[in-house]
């Protein structure tokens, strides 16, 4: 021993407690404040346990209602007007200036001046046991509808389509932030060890306005990142071995891996490494079972054609059958994205022509879904939603106030439909009301992030409690500002 | 005593007379100036200063040798009655107060305020200490009587809330009405007295408000009127009723009994009616919204036996949730460490044990033997896609815990099926894509908790499902619907 440590150590045995106690005053006093400050401040909410195996199936906060959602996203923003709130009234006033009252304080993204107000542009009709007055371009979707409770009080705060699609799955209308699905597998995991908790399906002929990022795992760990399959050529890119290496030999390179990785682990201790190692080993498994779960041709021909599917091609059907499929499977959070809803009236990307077509994609495709769910007894515990990032406008869009033969609406984030299925939703139902003209919500507003909440919810899980420290700030999906509601009321 | 002294003592007098007449005066007078409601805004702050003073020479009053003359206290006491005087009659001009308990606190505080100036001539003048003493008793006899008067205008009455002054069965249930109800004194006010009446009534006025008669009610609180007649979506009493009730402003307090769906239907309507103590309605033919409500014996407030033993039975319940869990987690700590992620609790407290077969298609003769014990136990049993033995099926079918079985695409035969009929705790039965060929006959009481039966892609015949349907009228039967084919609806043009 040195004269150095000899003298370090006589200094350490004069202190005493007092010393201690002296020294520690800032250090007690923020140890006992961070005891208190649940209750100062408000709970805080309870970490997911990330060590070992962060994909293995988590609790939820309370029974759940779901174990899985399909959730189909109509990028673009289709037309409630002219689909499912049905307004008389603009019948009426069809070609009339839009009254000021109504336009005071509006911003829209393409429309300048006093727009006239556009009448629906396709027949309603009464659909199923409810009665609900449904546009008769849904032929299909109107025999299921006793099974679909419709939101038609929906609100968002963003009129563009990147940031509203990133508001509606991330919470933010910035990048950055993690998806809905990925929130759901960080919070519970997933059912099946071979596939991914959260998995994205892409038609309409490309990515949604706000690419990838809406499908990000933002500040979670990468882990739970949505991973995208494509229904032609390879399902999930970069998963096959490379040319020339035969699936032992990647074993082989696997377990030599792991064996440093766990002796690593060892050494230094970091979880992020046992994360590491659970990557591989599923990629691996993914293999064979992610491939199995992406060929269609294993489905009988009656299932072809009721989804009217079309083999080898990108198509909202395909994506339909792979999603029951993967929830058949134990995937937490199916995501499909289908592009080309933002009718504006320009060409043919009109309510005449465009929405027709776009509806006669997704129409029988979404009724043989919920009837396959349905009768293989998955949609009692798989939550389906469907939607847009916001509604159109009551108002036609002339774009730089030109008259031309084209019907189109404007983007309109002031009131819009939405619809849910299974898990217990009530069928039959529609919650909320928009007011004469489907401008603004008159009963019941139901924000985005409620609607977040609620899905959640569904799945057993507290939007408040769910959370993920980052920047210092304990992040939630529903954001960190006013408490979102839970719509109760949406489920029987 | 000086001349100059008595001059001045009687002037300072009348000037205080003069100023309590002029205020009088001013009684008709309304204020609406907010420079008159800023300084009444005072009176809280200033009324406690001449009680402080008064109280200080009572104590020296007891006190055998005095060190001094009292008269610059007197003088005090005589200036910050009289401020406080004057500040109270500003705040009371305002409004929202008992007038029958305001006019009491004003008088006794005249009084005071008078008796306070009466007391400091008396020490100026030096009269016999016998003379001060008593008006000094007069003087606090009024302050008391000023203070209560004060106190339970703003504060209620503390013996209204007295435990041997409540009735806790007096808004327990509904009166038995008449043929005709009056909408206000048959429903509203109970509703209210069982409520809202704690806070805002005779014992406590939070915010000001009271809502035990038809005045107040009428008046509103602190922040406004409560009620706007004939306009439901503006009155604020029934929209702090409507927010969630984790809202900050959600009434009654989240911990108190809450306002029903059918008590806030019966209070939209008397508002919506005009929110008149004449409204009345036919006992017969009620409004639908809220028809329940009167209803015979309809309950405002939980039945207290009822209630404790609806408590004892949750936390019975809760106590043996606990205990199955912590038994079943026991069992599961005995499963080998690449079987454990088959088993799973749906959350935090749950103990129906769920099994998932999803991503294991097979599963070896010792894997199922060392999963049967936890599979006996479990609630939920997933083994869609994968065969499980006949022997552990004949098992699981007299097991009382199995509540959800699916069996989708498993090679499930006619006599499994049938012995299934006898599972106790069953709700899910799922059989779709199984190789079922016929329904056994099914004798009464089968099945006796199934709510949902798939049957959908096996050999069952539709007239088998009908028969299946009639004998088992409570289950849900599902076969294989017809899905959508291209012809059963063509898009209109």
């Amino acid at each position: 021993m040195n004269l150095s440590d000899q003298l370090s150590i006589d200094q350490l045995t004069q202190h005493t407690r007092r010393h201690f106690l002296k020294d520690c005053v800032a250090g007690l006093g923020a140890l006992w404040f961070s005891a208190q400050g649940s209750d100062l401040f408000g709970s805080n909410g309870e970490l997911r346990d990330l060590s070992a195996d962060p994909l293995r199936i988590r609790p939820a906060h309370f029974a759940p209602k779901a174990k899985r959602v399909i959730y189909l996203h109509m990028a673009g923003a289709p037309s409630q007007l002219d689909l499912f709130d049905y307004k008389p009234e603009l019948f009426r006033l069809d070609g009339k200036d839009c009254p000021e009252s109504f336009l005071e304080g509006q911003r829209f993204a393409f429309i300048t001046g006093i727009p006239s107000l556009l009448a629906p542009r396709h027949r309603f009709q009464p659909a199923g046991k409810s009665g609900q007055m449904i546009a008769e371009i849904l032929p299909h979707f109107r025999d299921v509808i006793d099974e679909v409770c419709l939101i038609k009080s929906m609100q968002t705060d963003q009129f563009n389509h990147a940031p509203a699609q990133l508001l509606l799955h991330t919470g933010n209308a910035q990048q950055g932030h993690a998806s809905m699905g990925a929130w759901a597998s960080y919070g519970l995991g997933t059912e099946n060890q071979n596939l991914p908790g959260f998995m994205v399906l892409v038609s309409g002929g490309k990515n949604p306005s706000s690419g990838k990022a809406a499908w990000s795992s933002g500040y979670l760990p990468s882990v739970y990142q949505g991973v995208q399959c494509r229904s032609e050529g390879d399902p999930i890119l970069y998963l096959d071995n490379p040319q020339g290496v035969a699936r032992s030999d990647r074993r082989k390179i696997l377990d030599t891996i792991d064996e440093i990785n766990r002796r690593s682990y060892e050494e230094v201790g970091d979880p992020e490494t046992l994360t590491r190692i659970a990557q591989y080993e599923m990629a691996y498994r993914m293999q064979i079972h992610a491939s199995d779960a992406l060929d269609m041709s294993k489905e009988p021909d009656y299932i072809h054609e009721s989804y009217g599917t079309e083999p080898g091609k990108e198509s909202f059907a395909n994506n339909c059958l792979l999603a029951r499929r993967l929830v058949e499977r134990g995937v937490r959070f199916v995501q499909l994205y289908d592009w080309g809803w933002d009718h504006h009236g320009n060409g043919d990307n009109t309510i005449d022509v465009g929405l027709s077509k776009k509806c006669g994609e997704i129409d029988r495709p979404i009724a043989a879904l919920l009837q396959d769910l349905k009768q293989r007894g998955l949609l009692d515990d798989t939550l389906v939603v469907w939607g847009g990032e916001f509604g159109r406008t009551p108002m036609r869009e002339l774009r730089g106030g030109v008259m031309t033969d084209t019907y189109g609406r404007d983007h309109h984030k002031e009131a819009f439909t939405m619809w849910m299925a299974g898990a217990g939703v009530r069928g039959g139902h529609s919650i909320g009301r928009t007011d004469e003209l489907g401008f603004f919500v008159e009963d019941n507003p139901i924000h985005v992030r409620d609607l977040q909440s609620t899905i959640l919810y569904a799945l057993g899980l507290d939007s408040q409690k769910l959370v993920f420290p980052y920047q210092g700030l304990d992040q939630k999906l529903t954001g960190v500002g006013t408490v979102p509601r839970v719509i109760h009321e949406l489920f029987s | 005593m000086p001349l100059r002294n008595v001059i001045s003592t009687t002037a300072i007098f009348l000037i205080a007379v003069l100023g309590v007449v002029a205020a009088l005066l001013f009684d008709r007078v309304t204020l609406d100036s907010l420079w008159l409601s800023f300084l009444g805004g005072f009176h809280p702050f200033v009324l406690h200063l001449p009680i402080g003073i008064i109280a200080v020479i009572a104590v020296r009053a007891c006190l055998p040798s005095r060190t001094g003359p009292d008269e610059w206290l007197w003088w005090l006491a005589a200036l910050t009655s009289t401020t406080a005087l004057a500040t109270g009659y500003l705040l009371g001009a305002e409004g929202g107060y008992d007038p029958e308990l305001l006019d009491n606190h004003l008088w006794a505080a005249v009084a005071f305020s008078s008796l306070c100036w009466v007391g400091l001539w008396s020490i100026r003048s030096a009269h016999r200490p016998a003379i001060s003493n008593i008006l000094l008793a007069l003087t606090l006899g009024t302050m008391t009587a000023a203070g209560h008067y004060g106190g339970v205008m703003v504060h209620g009455d503390p013996l209204a809330a007295a435990p041997w002054n409540l009735d806790p069965d007096r808004y327990a249930t509904l009166p038995p009405l008449a043929a005709e109800v009056n909408v206000y004194r048959d429903l509203v006010v109970p509703i209210m007295g069982a409520k809202c009446v704690s806070c805002h009534g005779p014992a406590r006025q939070k915010g000001r408000l009271r809502l035990d008669n038809i005045a107040s009610l009428q008046r509103g609180g602190h922040s406004g009127p409560v009620i706007i007649p004939g306009n439901v979506s503006l009155s604020e009493l029934l929209n702090v009723i409507k927010l969630p009730i984790r809202s900050d402003d959600h009434m009654p307090p989240v911990d108190h009994p809450q306002v029903s769906a059918v008590e806030l239907a019966a209070l939209s309507f008397w508002i919506d009616q005009g929110a008149h103590e004449s409204i009345a309605i036919a006992l017969d033919s009620p409004p639908e919204p809220f028809a329940a409500l009167l209803e015979p014996g309809y309950r405002l407030l939980p039945d207290p036996v009822a209630e404790k033993a609806r408590l004892a039975a949750a936390a019975q319940a809760t106590e043996i949730q606990r205990a199955t869990r912590t038994k079943l987690d026991e069992l599961l700590t005995h499963l080998p460490s690449d079987l454990t992620p088959l088993f799973y609790f749906p959350d935090h407290d749950s103990a129906n044990l769920t099994f998932n077969a999803i991503g294991r298609s097979t599963l070896t003769a010792p894997e199922w033997t060392a999963i049967s014990d936890p599979l006996l136990s479990s609630y939920e049993i997933n083994f869609a896609g994968v065969a499980a033995p006949a022997q552990l099926l004949a098992e699981l079918a007299r097991s009382p815990h199995v509540t959800r079985l699916n069996l989708r695409d498993t090679p499930v035969t006619n006599a499994q099926f049938a012995a299934f009929a006898t599972t106790p705790a069953l709700e899910i039965l799922n059989l779709y894509g199984t190789t079922v060929t016929s329904i056994p006959a099914i004798a009464a009481g089968s099945f006796p908790h199934l709510q949902k039966l798939y049957l959908g892609r096996t050999a069952v015949t539709e007239s088998d499902l009908a028969l299946l349907r009639e004998t088992l009228p409570s289950t849900a039967v599902l076969g294989s619907p017809a899905l959508v084919t291209p012809e059963s609806a063509t898009p209109q043009p």
